[in-house]
């Protein structure tokens, strides 16, 4: 008998290993930010860097984001590829002037002169009881600004191939990774957040779009988590003869249009799921692309389930309420396709 | 309550037919066993009858139009009670109420009936709400004649195919493409043997035609030259247990082979009738598709076109084909000396993947020298 052996990975194992190819390889990257050293990052993304490289390149930083994401910033654009954790993207409301109006413009106002190779990590999403202040994802208030490139994948493979692109990138990168990819111990199991992962370093590009599951009846475009939901959805829908295909974007800026477009020629039908919140974000900027590129292919008004527009509730009952899931993806297809 | 007629089930080896004709009007009152369409498939063609009786709704596929099998020709509404009276039929038909024609149509849709040459008036939606979609563009162009699409606007008048057309073109150049054919030819001198049918002819009263004679003969040859009948597969060559042979029977706009079971146990009046059985019936299209199914081995006569030799083309999946040329009396020679004799130039087709051309040139002789032997091949069976 033929055993196929697989190397598996958590995504959060797949971050950390991606790192540590890339400061293997390039002396001039380092991490730095709250809880990275020592405890490995909260949600694992620097597990075990600080055994390898020590304190110096691996730096546990006070409480304080406006000075490490500055000070990342001041050296990035001193020749260094620093990657800046910020623990919680709802923490971004005490470093933003750092991240939009230096990080994000330093090179367009340099006259193309000076480059800010940075990463901010940053984790995203909820589901598991966080509240308002811990549980958003925001990456479409990011995707607003321009200057930078917003990064979001949803697979162990693509967080590690996106991970190091996003190092050897020369423009400042937000790489958002939602905890509930992350195949933490404490979090509600999730089959999907394991996955192959080759050992070797490889890139996934920045601004290419996937399909995770092909189909021929509704699009469903997603990100993140939402993209094992979508595809938990599409196996419930597979059921009733629904073909559902899930673009997975696995980043924002670039937008990866064309993929929208061509997906949506294919299937007639297109459906938005954002755990973002509704208005004004990647939904709606989604189903523009497809209206623009493929108003003529529509078979139905394009349908998007988000987030509310209303604060992540503490009470489980209200989140959940509150959340795009499985059953509600697969209702929502449902009703494009069936009326 | 409607009751739906189906397009019936005639080929396992074809999915669509065509609606040759409709015998009901949209809104006649039919009794149970009344004639309501004759459609065709491949190269069958069949009746449809109402299954109940009632009134006849939406004709949905035009006459000429190509329809699946299984799929909805009409719908019946069933008369309530077994009354199938016209009046009991028309208060049940406002139940039945189906989605208008013409109703909105989405962008996809709209773009697609451009495309097409579709008329969105004529459609009826089946997407939420009633919304025309692209899908049902797709039906409706399917529907028009001609299977879809506007003719194209210059040269020549377009001519819709038929399945029968279709069928042949597919099986043809499939089986030219697969196949590694190539024909060999011989000349038969069957001045006995034509004497000997002319004395049959008058015996039996029904003219005994050189097409039985031969394949006759080939029924015994390949008796002994089994490889001819054999099968090409990717695992290995499948070898005849009977010798069934097919004879080609030329139709108004086609052609169709059927078939003679177990012609090496027969004898050539019983192949004879039995030739002229399938070729009556044939072009009174009323042949089974099984009794086309199953040959070893085919014959084909353009004698009677005046053609002396030509190509045949295989019959897939068969592995061999004679074609026979007409008989006519010639010059010969005969002893050294110039005479006057029938000859009949056979044409022997053969896919070379299976069978070499000695051993085809061998089971060729056998044949000629049967029909030069006409006690052999019209005796016994």
């Amino acid at each position: 008998m033929v055993v196929e052996s697989r190397r598996l990975l958590t995504t959060s194992k797949a971050i950390s290993e991606a790192i540590a190819q890339e400061m293997e390889r390039d002396p001039s990257v380092f991490v730095l930010g709250e809880d990275v050293g020592v405890y490995g990052g909260i949600f694992g993304a620097t597990e075990g860097l600080l055994a390898k490289f020590g304190p110096t390149r691996i730096m546990d930083t006070p409480i304080s984001e406006t000075a490490f994401i500055g000070a990342a910033i001041g050296a990035a654009i001193s020749g260094m590829r620093p990657i800046a954790e910020l623990m919680f993207v709802d923490f971004f409301g005490v470093c933003m002037d750092q991240i939009y109006n230096h990080m994000a413009k330093i090179h367009y106002e340099s006259g193309g002169n000076v480059k800010v190779p940075l990463v901010i990590t940053t984790a995203i999403g909820g589901g598991y009881g966080d509240a308002a202040q811990h549980s958003q994802t925001l990456y479409g208030l990011f995707a607003h600004l321009p200057g930078m490139k917003i990064v979001i994948p949803s697979t162990p493979y693509d967080a590690k191939g996106l991970m190091i692109s996003a190092i050897r990138d020369d423009n400042p990168v937000l790489y958002f990774f939602h905890k509930g990819i992350m195949g933490l111990g404490w979090m509600t199991p999730n089959p999907r957040a394991t996955g192959e992962v080759p050992e070797e370093s490889y890139t996934v590009p920045i601004g290419k779009a996937d399909v995770k599951r092909a189909g021929r009846d509704v699009t469903i475009v997603t990100v993140s988590l939402m993209v094992h939901r979508a595809l938990d959805a599409a196996d419930d829908l597979a059921t009733e003869g629904i073909e559902a295909e899930v673009l997975d974007l696995r980043s924002l800026v670039p937008l990866d249009r064309e993929a929208i477009v061509e997906s949506v020629r294919r299937t007639h039908r297109l459906l938005v799921v954002d755990e973002d919140y509704r208005s004004c974000g990647m939904s709606g900027e989604v189903i523009t692309a497809a209206i623009e590129g493929a108003f003529d292919h529509l078979d139905a008004p394009p349908a998007r389930l988000a987030y509310p527009d209303v604060p992540v509730p503490y009470s489980r009952p209200l989140e959940q309420f509150c959340l795009p899931d499985r059953a509600k993806i697969a209702a929502a297809a449902r009703q494009l396709v069936k009326g | 309550m409607p009751h739906q007629v189906l397009m019936p089930h005639l080929s396992d080896t074809t999915e669509e037919g065509i609606v040759v004709a409709w015998f009901v009007e949209p809104g006649a009152t039919v009794r149970e066993g009344d004639l309501v369409a004759e459609v065709q498939v491949e190269k069958m063609s069949a009746e449809v009858h109402a299954p109940v009786g009632g009134r006849i709704g939406e004709l949905r596929i035009a006459p000429g139009g190509v329809v699946a099998q299984g799929a909805l020709l009409v719908v019946i509404e069933a008369a309530a009670g077994g009354e199938a009276h016209a009046a009991a039929a028309e208060a049940a038909a406002p139940a039945a109420v189906a989605a208008e024609p013409g109703g909105p149509a989405s962008p996809a849709a709209r773009r697609l009936a451009r495309e097409l040459a579709v008329d969105l008036a004529t459609v009826v939606g089946t997407g939420p709400g009633g919304r025309i979609v692209e899908s049902d563009i797709r039906d409706a162009a399917d529907r028009l004649p001609g299977g879809g699409g506007a003719p194209p606007a210059s040269q020549g008048r377009l001519q819709p195919l038929t399945p029968m057309r279709r069928t042949i073109a597919e099986r043809l150049l499939q089986g030219l493409a697969s196949t590694a054919q190539l024909t060999l030819t011989a000349e038969a001198d069957v001045t006995a043997l034509g004497e000997h049918l002319e004395r049959l002819t008058a015996e039996c009263g029904r003219r005994v035609s050189y097409t039985e004679a031969v394949l006759r003969a080939c029924a015994l040859a390949l008796g002994e030259h089994p490889r001819v009948g054999a099968r090409w597969t990717e695992e290995g060559l499948i070898l005849p247990e009977r010798i069934d042979i097919g004879v080609a029977v030329a139709l108004d706009d086609g052609l169709v082979v059927p078939v003679v079971r177990d012609a090496d146990s027969k004898s050539l009046e019983v192949i004879g009738r039995e030739i002229a059985d399938l070729a009556e019936r044939a072009r009174a299209a009323q042949l089974a598709t099984s009794e086309t199914e199953g040959g070893i081995f085919s014959v084909t006569n353009l004698g009677a076109y005046g053609i002396d030799a030509f190509t045949p083309l295989l019959n897939p999946p068969q592995t061999a084909i004679l074609g026979l040329g007409r008989a006519r009396p010639r010059p010969a020679v005969v002893a050294g000396a110039v005479v006057v004799r029938t000859l009949m130039v056979l044409s022997l087709t053969f896919d070379h993947r299976v069978l070499d051309g000695a051993p085809a040139a061998a089971f060729l002789a056998t044949v000629v020298g049967l029909l030069q032997e006409p006690e052999r091949v019209t005796a016994g069976g």
